[in-house]
């Protein structure tokens, strides 16, 4: 009787243990609240410190935090304020960690719409890095891709180039730069590029979406330029895409765009339009 | 040379024995395979995180180890009165305490032995490379404990076990941030702060030579000087402490 009665006891006072937890968790540990909390994280001389040597665990556990932050917010409301704060001390505590100034850069700039902070990360890590490569190579990346700022692009890969170590790909971008200003088949290399050789599943998703949206754009150019041969032939715009491919212009029409959507003939705006997702 | 070699026998048997080494090294073995849970969130970054972790891993567990045993070494022999035994016989005090301390560092090294190809072992299975930084490393940390140890037993000679845990913890974290605080010294105000912050970072054993975990995440190389430096500062550190714990021990009145 006794045992039963302490045995019920422990139960009871787990279940309302784990209740207690429960109600702690919904109300207080959210994503935002804790990576806040974060904020207040000493300077990485205080860190160094205190930290007994295991500076380079603790910006481990920042980068682990990182992402949580970043898929917490990718699935709700797409709000990074906190993301460019916590990479920046992550890189104050291990300034040689590459990886997080230029995936950090890349989420900046195409999830946060942050180009500023995102170039201020690659400029702190290559001063902090001079002889790595990979900052003035994604930096161009972003010029070209992003903000379409050609010529300091071909200078950031040229700079790249001349780092030990660069991939090829680096001189190849910036001569294509500078002969063929604004060239979809750059951009296309770059990402592919990125798609071949990222070990970041989500890295490479993002460049396989870019990838297919050029696709897209170029069959829309390509049914586009048919659709004006169409008016040029009959004095009239066709009425569908089908109408292109009766009339001996195209061969043949692709069964769907790579995006997920179709292609169609908008009526009222005389255009080749894709309903393809908008966003990786 | 003898009698010295015996006493560390003797102390390597008694702390092998120690359930207390046991749970320790059985709780870093299992966390060790056991980061592998947290590192899939590492998205790319797993043989990184993974050598951080190990690291850490190893050299809390080296010091938990060092000051458990290592505190309690010399006290327990005057706590039981086993020292009276000791001392009857042809054996010096300086020699127990010499005795005592390479007997417990065998120990470490039989356990950072187990707890370095544990380590190797993951980061292989992750598709990482075991290199000759990834060793030197490991030994930084061992070296590390030889001092730390040494002052430990230091610690054991003046105080209770608690306390000296205590207070060799706390010079092992001052030990690691060594440089530090010399640089902190030189934003201090006054010039006789400053000078005594210095001095104290002198003191201290500067533990941040042995660290070469930087250098062994991101393949950096490694000065052969340097290797030889922390090598030689860490033997003479060791030394001084083992000789004031010895001087201490000589005087102190055991009856």
């Amino acid at each position: 009787m006794k045992t039963r009665i302490v045995a019920l006891s422990i139960v009871c006072i787990m279940a309302a243990i784990l209740s207690l937890l429960r109600m702690y968790d919904r109300r207080y540990l959210s994503s935002e609240e804790s990576v806040r909390e974060l904020m207040y994280f000493p300077r990485a001389e205080a860190v160094r410190a205190v930290s007994a040597g295991n500076e380079l665990l603790v910006a481990d556990y920042l980068w682990l935090r990182m992402i949580q932050y970043y898929a917490y917010h990718m699935r709700r409301d797409r709000n990074y304020e906190y993301l460019y704060p916590i990479i920046d001390k992550l890189t104050d505590l291990d300034p040689k960690f590459v990886y997080p100034y230029t995936f950090g850069a890349l989420l900046l700039v195409h999830d946060a719409r942050d180009s500023i902070n995102s170039l201020r990360l690659l400029e702190k890590g290559r001063a902090l890095n001079p002889q790595e490569w990979r900052f003035p190579y994604m930096k161009g990346f972003i010029l070209y891709v992003f903000l379409r700022r050609w010529e300091e692009a071909a200078r950031e890969f040229l700079s790249s180039a001349e780092l030990p170590g660069a991939i090829p790909g680096a001189k190849r971008f910036a001569a294509f730069i500078y002969r063929r200003l604004g060239q979809r088949e750059v951009s296309r290399a770059m990402w592919q590029e990125i798609y071949d050789t990222s070990p970041n599943p989500f890295e490479r998703q993002v460049a396989k979406f870019y990838l297919d949206r050029i696709e897209v754009e170029e069959t829309i150019e390509r049914l586009q330029k048919a659709a004006e041969m169409f008016f040029k032939k009959y004095g009239r715009w066709p009425q569908r895409l089908e109408d292109l491919r009766d009339s001996a212009l195209v061969e043949r029409l692709p069964a769907q765009d790579p995006l997920g959507g179709r292609y169609y003939w908008s009526v009222e705006e005389h255009k080749v339009k894709s309903s393809g997702r908008s966003s990786p | 040379m003898k009698r010295i070699i015996a006493i560390a026998h003797n102390t390597f048997k008694e702390t092998v024995r120690d359930r207390i080494l046991y749970g320790l090294l059985i709780f870093a073995l299992l966390l060790l395979p056991g980061s592998r849970l947290v590192i899939p969130l590492s998205i790319g970054q797993e043989v990184k995180i993974m050598k951080d972790f190990g690291f850490a891993a190893i050299s809390l567990f080296g010091l938990m180890i060092a000051v458990v045993v290592g505190t309690s070494l010399v006290h327990k022999e005057l706590d039981k009165r086993t020292i009276y035994v000791l001392v009857a016989k042809p054996v010096r005090r300086w020699e127990l305490l010499i005795g005592k301390y390479v007997g417990l560092m065998a120990t470490l090294l039989l356990a950072f032995v187990v707890m370095a190809l544990v380590m190797a072992a993951t980061v292989i299975t992750l598709g990482g490379r075991v290199d000759r930084l990834l060793w030197l490393t490991i030994l930084g940390l061992y070296l590390q404990l030889m001092a730390v140890t040494a002052v430990a037993i230091f610690f054991s000679t003046l105080a209770s076990p608690a306390l000296s845990a205590v207070f060799t913890i706390c010079l092992f974290i001052v030990g690691t941030a060594a440089d530090q605080l010399r640089l902190f010294a030189e934003r201090m105000p006054g010039d006789l702060v400053k000078a005594m912050v210095k001095a104290a970072s002198y003191m201290v054993p500067n533990l941040h030579l042995c660290n070469f975990r930087t250098e062994a995440v991101y393949g950096l190389p490694v000065e052969g000087q340097r290797i030889l430096l922390m090598l030689l500062y860490i033997f003479l550190y060791t030394l001084l402490i083992l000789l004031l714990s010895s001087v201490i021990l000589e005087k102190k009145d055991l009856k």
